[in-house]
């Protein structure tokens, strides 16, 4: 498979060296091929067997709604346009996260035919996404995650797909969407296996249990919390929410755990609480003044909790009995809500949000950077030549960019040269 | 049978719409009419009180610029977020979803949408209503608000999946849904650009429970794609309960929404669009009162006064098409000459016949011809008129046909000195409430040349009513304004005759005045007092009451047009409605009672009438018929 890239083609006149062919016939099969591939927006739906290109797109769409860290220490990331035009969405993959969200940076990038509610890695190439059709996909990543490949979709529910879950076995996934329903897929054949209404309004979330493939949690606008247990004639069960005040926006079991999840509503309160019925002890805390979007904790560390949400600002808090959610970190850099969330390392998270921005968070330093900057601060110095591509070595990039500064303004350099701090200090956590 | 519109206007509802010009196409393709689109992305949620998201720099949704604003105006119906809690408890999410619904409502009548769909789901609406009432008062475009109820709860249409949660489907226990649009729309005052677009759910309620949503002001009915089962070809179809629903639905001129996932791939959404309009065409044909009252439903006319006024030609012409009422009079005649003259006299008695309020001349017509039917000698027919024009009529008529046999009198029959006594007296001077256009007074005015054994045809005749709701008839008499010198309630202190359609009947009519003739009492008093107890078998709103009459001719010859008993094919008479000035509400179960007089003077005749439930007491409509009278 080719690289997705924009020139795919040679320049109209240069020579093909292992084409066949007249240069005369080379050009209008490059002319017919260039107008077959005219990129109407809409994007096709294929099956395993009908491998297309897939064109990535040329921008990035402006709402960042998804971070999802590869084991191997790549990033992905689901991107949506809410306003203009079009409402489509795309998934990207860098192999360098901190490229991320650079468009020309990136290792894979492919365009959806709507915006991303939800995606997670269902295994190291594959990835599910739910979509605002109503449908979900499953996206495989090919050509040393160089290529995003349709694999399979189907469609089911009538409303936008807010949240999905894989179930701890990779079997099976769970979606939530604005049609008030649940629904299982089996995702060998992405089947719909089951799907129930219990709430009575949007479901804003739905998350599996870390071990037990068969419990999962939801909870939705109508001011429910729903355990699941597929296992039981009547699955759903309602789990009272106190201590929390207002409804529940977003959930999260706790790993490690079996019976503890966390819980963010649409005041932004968080609490820990315990789906045992008798357990009366819980934590809880008001870390945000707006809903909460996601919860994740650290797979590294699990009494670390991160929260971001509405108010624009990420959290950690320390679940531990002793720490009674104490905050560990908080960053209010995010201009605009902050909707992706995902733990790298146990000191680090990535956040995105809707301002376009993917942050880093050193949660022991304190200190959050914004990633994928370099190309923009580079092209504000016009002779510079920025080359796709990944990052130089830091070494090189000094010595190149400090020749043509050294004339400019006082501010710049001092602005450069914090950028090249910056820079620095990522390679050597990188 | 011809209908007002050929087929049914079906829309697409796209709770995505990625591309706006690809959405547009498909349903276009696929035979649709209009489209449902989101306003705003579903997901694009604002916050408008603080905080950086607060100075978000985008534009809030996709330009104006992607349609013509024709395609705009007729093609699109727009529809809010589904993320607005404007009741919620919690003072962010209220606020935020006002000012969301507020930046919505403005872009929509910008775009100048035809209508903008807005969901009800919850009783709990006050804040909803008030905000859409606040905008509604203060914008002057149009637009057309449809606020789809689902018709049962989705509590009720949840899954048995919950531990610990049985759905009960008894009809007791079902939340009423139609309760939240009755909270809404009396909130919003009944604005008429308030409408309903009634959502189908798998299980229905009950019939007086559907029966109700009749009455309403229903501009569409959505439909979603899960409700269809497939029959044997592979095509979608509906239940049988569901065909019943959207047929009912269909004599409302609703339009359908098909809403949901495309579940039938094979057939794509075509498929939908086309089942529909056969559901149209497999309407039962309209009957030939339906026929002839097209294009009349609840428009409101006042009643005829043919006593202080002159009917014009064209009136005559348009009552003597009936092709009911003159052969039940003919055969009223002849049963009655039958029973006057015994065998044996036929050949040599010869009996007078009295035609008062002759008109053009159709119940001479009948009169003569149920003679010769009977073979039945007659003496003379007298025609008496008072309307000078028709009496023009009669005397053509006169000598082209009848010839001396019929003698035309131009005098009101009250003033009419008679040269004998007659054995027949016939008369047609009711109205849609019977006595309401003053036919007691006219036939006691008559009866001193009746025979003593003489007989009236009429013989009897009743008048009947039912409460009624109807939130379309009672807007249409609030729009009208007072006539000069009448005080502002007027318009609600008078009787309208009108085709009822749009409209619920809560209880069984029951019969109201009774006048007989001839009248024999010593003293006669046409005045009257009646007061009725009438239960409605479901919550409701009362704006008023329906009425009717029925009459016997001569023994079991009967008009009618009482619902139960209407003559079939008779369109002479539409019901009569009297208004109320302020709705009352009724409560399942409970009882309303309605209190009526009828009122005479030397000049004038008029109705006053008034309205009890639980505690609410109407005050007396039409006192003194300072609103309304009819003239002697």
């Amino acid at each position: 498979m080719r690289k997705p890239c924009s020139k795919i083609y040679p320049v109209e006149g240069q020579e093909w060296p292992d084409r066949a062919g007249s240069s005369e016939h080379t050009a209008k099969r490059q002319l017919s091929s260039k107008q077959a591939r005219w990129p109407s927006r809409a994007m096709r739906t294929a099956t395993t067997e009908d491998m297309y290109q897939y064109e990535k797109p040329t921008a990035m769409d402006r709402q960042l709604d998804v971070l999802q860290c590869h084991a191997d220490g790549g990033l992905l990331l689901g991107a949506s346009s809410l306003t203009g035009q079009y409402w489509f969405g795309s998934l990207w993959f860098y192999q360098n996260p901190e490229q991320a969200p650079d468009v020309d940076s990136c290792t894979a990038g492919v365009q959806l035919e709507a915006g991303v509610g939800d995606a997670q890695w269902i295994d190291t190439t594959h990835i599910l996404v739910g979509l605002d059709t109503g449908g979900i996909a499953v996206w495989r990543l090919e050509d040393d995650f160089h290529t995003f490949v349709l694999s399979q979709s189907a469609s089911g529910h009538d409303g936008v797909v807010t949240s999905i879950s894989v179930t701890s076995d990779s079997q099976r996934a769970v979606t939530a969407a604005h049609d008030k329903c649940i629904k299982i897929w089996d995702l060998s054949s992405t089947s719909l296996i089951y799907s129930a209404r219990a709430h009575n309004n949007l479901v804003s979330c739905v998350d599996c249990h870390p071990s037990e493939p068969d419990l999962f949690l939801s909870c939705a606008q109508d001011d429910r919390i729903l355990l699941w247990d597929k296992r039981k004639p009547k699955p759903a069960s309602i789990l009272k929410k106190f201590p929390i005040q207002h409804t529940a926006t977003c959930l999260k079991w706790q790993p490690g755990q079996t019976h503890k999840f966390a819980v963010g509503s649409e005041s932004g309160q968080l609490a820990l609480l315990d789906i045992r019925a008798g357990v009366d002890n819980f934590l809880t805390a008001s870390p945000h003044d707006r809903p909460v979007y996601t919860l994740q904790f650290c797979a590294e560390k699990p009494s670390l909790l991160a929260s971001v949400g509405e108010d624009c600002k990420t959290v950690v808090t320390s679940v531990l009995e002793e720490d009674d959610m104490k905050q560990t970190y908080s960053d209010a850099s995010h201009q605009d809500f902050v909707h992706g969330l995902t733990w790298p390392s146990f000191s680090q998270l990535y956040t995105c949000g809707w301002d376009a921005q993917v942050l880093c968070h050193n949660v022991d330093l304190s200190i959050s950077t914004v990633l994928g900057q370099r190309s923009a601060i580079l092209n504000t110095q016009a002779d510079n030549e920025v080359e796709d591509g990944e990052l130089k070595s830091p070494g090189l990039t000094n010595g190149d960019i400090t020749d043509h500064i050294g004339d400019g303004d006082g501010n710049l350099k001092a602005s450069y040269s914090q950028a090249v701090k910056t820079s620095q200090e990522i390679s050597a956590e990188g | 049978m011809q209908r007002a519109n050929s087929r049914a206007s079906c829309g697409r509802d796209f709770h995505c719409c990625p591309d706006i010009g690809i959405a547009l196409e498909t349903a276009c393709k696929a035979g649709y009419d209009f489209v449902c689109l989101p306003l705003v992305n579903p997901r694009f949620k604002r916050e408008f009180i603080g905080g950086p998201s607060k100075n978000r720099k985008c534009a809030l949704t996709r330009s104006d610029m992607c349609l013509s604003s024709q395609d705009w105006g007729s093609l699109v119906v727009g529809k809010l977020s589904p993320w607005l809690q404007l009741d919620s408890d919690f003072y962010n999410t209220r606020k935020n979803s006002e000012q969301a619904l507020k930046e919505e409502l403005t872009w929509s009548a910008h775009l100048g949408l035809p209508a903008v769909l807005m969901p009800l789901n919850s009783g709990k609406c006050a804040n909803q209503a008030q905000c859409l009432n606040e905008y509604m008062t203060s914008s002057y475009f149009q637009q057309q608000y449809w606020m789809q109820v689902p018709l049962l709860s989705a509590a009720d249409q949840c899954d048995p999946v919950i531990e610990g949660i049985d759905v009960n489907m008894e009809d007791e226990k079902l939340e009423d849904t139609w309760l939240w649009w009755d909270k809404f729309r009396s909130l919003c005052d009944s604005n008429r650009r308030l409408g309903v677009a009634l959502e189908l759910t798998p299980d229905l309620p009950s019939e007086a429970v559907m029966e109700r949503w009749l009455s309403e002001p229903v501009k569409a009915v959505v439909v979603p794609t899960s409700l269809f089962l497939t029959n044997k070809k592979g095509y979608p179809v509906l239940s049988k309960a569901h065909q019943a629903v959207i047929k009912n639905l269909f004599k409302l001129e609703v339009q359908v929404i098909i809403s949901g996932q495309e579940r039938h791939p094979e057939k794509t959404i075509r498929a939908y669009q086309q089942y529909m309009d056969h559901l149209w065409q497999s309407q039962d044909p309209v009957d030939t009162v339906g026929q002839f009252a097209k294009g009349y439903e609840d428009f409101l006319q006042s009643p005829l006064q043919p006593l202080m006024d002159n009917l014009e030609s064209q009136t005559y012409e348009i009552f003597e098409k009936d092709p009911v009422k003159y052969s039940q009079y003919q055969k009223a005649v002849y049963l009655a000459l039958l029973d006057r003259v015994p065998l044996e006299d036929r050949d040599k008695k010869e009996s007078v016949i009295m035609v008062v309020g002759a008109g053009r001349g159709p119940l001479v017509r009948a009169s003569l011809a149920a003679a010769d039917e009977a073979g039945c000698k007659l003496k003379k027919v007298y025609a008496v008129e008072k309307n000078p024009n028709a009496v023009i009529t009669l005397e053509n008529i006169r000598e082209a046909e009848w010839g001396n046999l019929v003698e035309v009198i131009s005098c009101d029959m009250r003033e009419w000195e008679a040269p004998e006594k007659t054995d027949i007296l016939v008369s047609e001077l009711l109205g849609s409430f019977g006595d309401n256009e003053l036919s007691p007074e006219c036939l006691d005015g008559a009866q001193r040349y009746l025979k003593d054994d003489g007989i009236s045809i009429p013989a009897k005749y009743t008048s009947y009513l039912a409460p009624l709701m109807s939130s379309k008839l009672y807007n249409e008499v609030r729009g009208s304004k007072a006539e000069r010198g009448k005080p502002p309630e007027a318009p609600f202190e008078m009787p309208y005759v009108v085709r009822l359609h749009n409209c619920s009947i809560l209880d069984k009519p029951q019969p109201v005045f009774i006048f007989s003739h001839p009248n024999k009492e010593d003293a006669i008093d046409n005045s009257r007092f009646k007061s009725l107890e009438f239960t409605s078998s479901e919550t409701a709103l009362v704006h008023g009451f329906a009425g009717y009459f029925d009459t016997q001719l001569y023994k079991d010859v009967m008009l009618s047009i009482v619902p139960e008993t209407h003559s079939p094919g008779m369109f002479s008479w539409f019901p009569i409605y009297f208004p109320i000035r302020v709705p009352i509400k009724v409560k399942k179960n409970t009882s309303v009672t309605i209190d009526i007089w009828r009122r005479c003077t030397s000049k004038n005749v008029w109705y006053e009438w008034s309205f009890q439930c639980g505690g609410q007491i109407s005050p007396i409509h039409n006192p003194k018929g300072r609103s309304y009278t009819i003239g002697l």
